[in-house]
């Protein structure tokens, strides 16, 4: 029997990194421990900072601002939609869980916060952001057997605690000299391209998969002088990129099953999920 | 700090000088009482200044000098935001390091219920040292991944190599108040390999990874 292989998708990394203690991140490291062999891409940690990572650090910003852990919940509440990761209705679970974790003082209660016990709470999440943030990326390539594809492109920088309290995640976008370094071997397999982009559902009108639909398209039909691969569209791609570079004998390792199986199964290929 | 307990050059020279002439500390600073008599030598970290005769050795001298009260603002580079803050964080410290080594002890002589007993007078000791917090980011960003691994054993007694780890990392915490933020990662992620969750679990329900 041949070794199983997955080829690691951002999910799983944020999932495993990111969510301790939660059954997502039991789910995504146990998910990883079926296989022989797991490969993460570059590009997943590339996707894992400009991200989930980026919406910690901006959670962790607003904390800094705010100095209240209950301004700052209110505030990522009032996020508009397109900020659906942020998940709001678990906001007074947050602050009932927060205030467990001060439940230690008597003078404590489960109702009521003072304005002192607020901005202590607000550190304490501060700090653990923070902490969460710089040992995950410590720990990015640990989690897998191998991580695959360096991109040329790219510079994995960690994210480095300002003075100011801020994190700097630059870069976020790659640096391409010319276009993205996965360019020419996408455009080597046009038909691979095609069939990616008929594999997303027409009648979609989501915008990620409209984008997606679109730059496969522009690849296949215009010269290289005429569509470079831009840091945008290169991003755009997203799923179709672990798709098409997964490994033949591999699975697409992934919580976003749904999106991923359609791409994946175009190119005989296949995705799972923890 | 590599620098602990070193102290430069005119800074010595002005401390020998004051011994000398017996006139020695200013009354507003304060002498390292939680550093404890291991290192200088008196009872409480304290000890009595007393006149050096003429014609005493310059070894003698120098011996007069390093059992002489330390000024902490001497040892650490704290403002006057955060002394009072170092000044409690020294005076818990110990008291921490204590109950660990206690917990440790009795755990080895098998007393499961008195080791648990000495690290719950470490978790009452958190918060207050919490409250430190102004010594800085690393200082406070160890104190609070420990606090959050004590609520997450959810009354589950340490074991033996969690109160070593546990231990080790407060004692250095001591000795290093003011530890960087980055250096104060490595000090957690050992909390980690020993099995302690240093996260608290709550972080992974503010944010989805898919959309």
């Amino acid at each position: 029997m041949p070794p199983r292989r997955a080829y690691v998708e951002t999910t799983i990394i944020a999932d495993a990194l990111l969510k301790p203690g939660n059954p997502k991140c039991v789910a995504a490291r146990a998910a990883l421990k079926r296989y022989d062999e797991t490969l993460l891409p570059v590009y997943a940690i590339k996707e894992f900072k400009a991200g989930i990572m980026k919406h910690y650090a901006y959670f962790h910003e607003k904390l800094v601002q705010t100095k209240s852990l209950s301004r700052t919940v209110q505030v990522i509440a009032a996020l508009p939609d397109q900020f659906h990761r942020y998940k709001k209705n678990t906001s007074l679970e947050a602050l009932a869980a927060a205030i467990h974790l001060g439940a230690l003082r008597p003078s404590s209660g489960a109702t009521a916060v003072s304005a002192d016990e607020d901005r202590e709470l607000a550190d304490r999440y501060r700090l653990a952001i923070a902490s969460l943030l710089v040992r995950s990326w410590r720990k990015r390539r640990e989690l897998t057997t191998q991580t695959v594809q360096d991109l040329d492109c790219y510079t994995e920088s960690p994210p480095v605690l300002g003075t100011s309290g801020f994190f700097d995640l630059k870069p976020l976008n790659c640096d391409p000299k010319g276009e993205c370094s996965l360019a020419d071997a996408l455009r080597a397999r046009p038909e691979l391209l095609t069939k990616m982009a008929e594999a997303i559902p027409s009648s979609s009108l989501r915008q990620e998969d409209v984008k997606r639909r679109q730059v496969l398209r522009d690849l296949v039909r215009l010269k290289k002088h005429q569509y470079g691969l831009t840091p945008d569209r290169c991003r755009a791609l997203g799923d179709a990129i672990f798709a098409f570079f997964a490994p033949s004998d591999s699975v697409v390792l992934t919580t976003n099953w749904k999106d991923h199986q359609p791409l994946a199964n175009a190119l005989g290929k296949a995705a799972e999920k923890p | 700090m590599s620098t602990l307990l070193q102290f430069p050059d005119d800074r010595t020279k002005a401390q020998g000088s004051a011994n000398s002439q017996t006139t020695a500390l200013s009354p507003k600073r304060t002498p390292l009482r939680a550093a404890g008599p291991a290192v200088l030598g008196g009872v409480g970290g304290t000890v009595a200044l007393s006149p050096i005769p003429s014609g005493v050795s310059y070894s003698s001298r120098c011996a007069a000098v390093a059992l002489a009260p330390i000024p902490i603002d001497l040892l650490y580079p704290a403002t006057d935001s955060n002394r009072r803050d170092l000044i409690e964080a020294l005076r818990l410290l110990p008291q921490a390091v204590s109950a660990l080594e206690n917990a440790r002890d009795a755990l080895a002589s098998g007393d499961v219920l008195q080791s648990d007993h000495h690290v719950h007078a470490v978790q009452v000791l958190l918060p207050g040292l919490f409250r430190c917090r102004t010594i800085g980011d690393g200082f406070a960003s160890i104190v609070n991944a420990l606090e959050i691994a004590f609520v997450n054993q959810r009354g589950e007694p340490l074991v033996g190599n969690q109160i070593v780890t546990a231990l080790r990392i407060l004692k250095d915490l001591r000795s290093h108040p003011f530890v960087p933020f980055d250096a104060a990662q490595q000090s957690i992620e050992e909390l980690e390999k020993v099995g302690l969750r240093v996260d608290p679990s709550i972080l992974g329900e503010f944010i989805d990874a898919a959309p």
